[in-house]
């Protein structure tokens, strides 16, 4: 089966396929991507729809919506793919698109404001005290001194994701949980 | 093929939530005869959850630069997270064939003094002591052998897949961390689904912790299926994920309790480490676990 493009949804597609989502019409709509999805049966991102809702043009049934933010990138259906279309990928782009238009969630807002910040996804004071508890050598990373954290300020300084993630220029850590790191 | 001095790239959260993780690492890996050196100033991989899901620019030249601080140390990086692997790798794989790209990376990193070139690779931990080191070796360095005792190998995403870039293991019929657990003296027993998500990734945790601990919840009963004494992973986000989400569970009520190892915190017991330092912070107890097998209180 070959899905034809027609004018209205061209716009979507090609904004996918430059955010990365590359190969996204080669979907044939199988279902492969849900098959091995480790939330489809318990979230609204259902990634073949999702796939289809792109070669379709429905930009606001996706961009809109929290489901693609839903996606543990765990990969699974980008490696089944039989048409190798990518679906992570074009998870991937979807959100690059959404956070243009500022929708973005607060768990990744508050990760990329702790590693902009502390240089580490993570809160940096509990760890050191956790490390004097097993005998843990010296703390060496970003986290250990102020000027690798200025190495990685001026780096996202640099690029787009520094109004993209909502960076602010002051930052208290919500708590010491951790909220994402993969 | 890699030499036997790797550069050390710890990430976040084992430095910074499981430091006795840290510790076993550092422990175990000289005594198989693979040095560990620090790379000093190192910061977050990152991960897919937040810069690289808005754009790839600001991700692509942060795993550079902790890239070039692995190339001033001449040596190779040795990932000891799956998501760290995934993204260095990955990244690595990019700058060195997109040279449009390696431009824009280098003229950000020239404003910190830095300069990407392409002249180091990065190794999972799990290739390194598989591929390396070699299970014989391994077998012949432990000192208290696990007869008997089984465990649920937990592979976890970002050392199988993408495959085609990482090529680190089948990313269908995985062996190695099954081998290095079976040096040890273990079963690693069969369970369905064995190759899924724990549920943490992608920002997951943070967004949605009912959805995290419910695709946490289907795992571990695939897991139960088998009745291990332990799971046995080798990315700190999984172990995380397994230790702090089945407390998260337990909460609710429900029955699960199954010791979590990273794979060198057993290591290291194995060896006679002592557990203070190589094993003692978890959510979920395995005091039982290391009193029952290893005789260690």
């Amino acid at each position: 089966m070959k899905i034809i493009l027609n004018n209205t949804n061209k716009d979507l597609v090609d904004k996918v396929i430059e955010n990365g989502g590359k190969r996204v019409t080669e979907c044939f709509q199988c279902g492969m991507c849900a098959s091995g999805c480790p939330v489809a049966s318990d979230t609204d991102h259902k990634i073949k729809r999702t796939m289809h809702q792109v070669l379709l043009g429905l930009d606001e049934q996706i961009l809109d919506k929290k489901a693609i933010w839903l996606c543990t990138t765990c990969f699974m259906c980008l490696e089944r793919c039989p048409q190798n279309a990518g679906p992570t990928d074009v998870v991937i782009a979807l959100r690059r698109m959404s956070a243009e238009k500022g929708i973005i969630p607060e768990a990744q807002i508050e990760v990329a404001n702790n590693i902009y910040h502390l240089g580490h996804a993570v809160t940096v004071k509990k760890g050191i005290s956790l490390r004097e508890k097993v005998d843990a050598p010296p703390l060496t990373t970003a986290g250990s001194d102020k000027k690798y954290i200025d190495e990685i300020q001026k780096i996202v300084d640099s690029t787009h994701a520094v109004k993209l993630l909502k960076i602010r220029k002051e930052w208290k850590p919500k708590g010491d949980d951790v909220i994402a790191c993969d | 093929m890699p030499a036997t001095d790797y550069a050390f790239y710890p990430g976040c959260i084992i430095p910074l939530r499981y430091p006795d993780i840290e510790n076993s690492i550092r422990e175990t890996m000289p005594l198989l005869g693979a040095n560990v050196y620090d790379m000093v100033g190192a910061g977050c991989c990152p991960p897919g959850g937040a810069f690289w899901s808005v754009e790839e620019i600001s991700g692509l030249t942060q795993s550079a630069r902790n890239i070039t601080i692995a190339e001033s140390m001449n040596k190779d990086i040795m990932a000891v997270c799956n998501g760290c692997f995934c993204y260095l790798k990955n990244s690595n794989h990019i700058l060195m064939s997109d040279q449009e790209k390696r431009e824009r990376v280098n003229t950000i990193l020239n404003k910190v003094g830095r300069k990407y070139q392409g002249t180091v690779s990065v190794y999972h931990i799990v290739e390194i002591l598989h591929d390396y080191i070699g299970v014989e070796k391994i077998q012949n360095s432990t000192k208290i052998k696990l007869d008997g005792v089984k465990a649920a190998v937990h592979y976890g995403c970002h050392l199988l897949r993408p495959s085609d870039h990482l090529m680190a293991e089948n990313p269908e019929k995985p062996h190695k961390l099954d081998a290095l657990v079976e040096a040890l003296g273990m079963e690693s027993v069969y369970y369905p689904k064995k190759l899924s998500c724990c549920g943490a990734g992608g920002g997951m945790r943070g967004n949605n912790p009912d959805v995290t601990l419910k695709i946490l919840e289907k795992k571990l009963l695939n897991i139960k299926y088998s009745d291990p004494d332990c799971i046995v992973t080798a990315c700190p986000f999984c172990f995380l994920q397994f230790d702090l989400g089945q407390k998260g569970l337990r909460d609710k009520g429900e029955d699960f309790c199954i010791p979590v190892f990273y794979y060198n915190q057993l290591l290291g017991l194995s060896m006679g480490l002592p557990k203070k330092r190589v094993a003692s912070i978890s959510e979920t107890p395995r005091d039982g676990f290391i009193k029952r097998f290893y005789g260690v209180d």
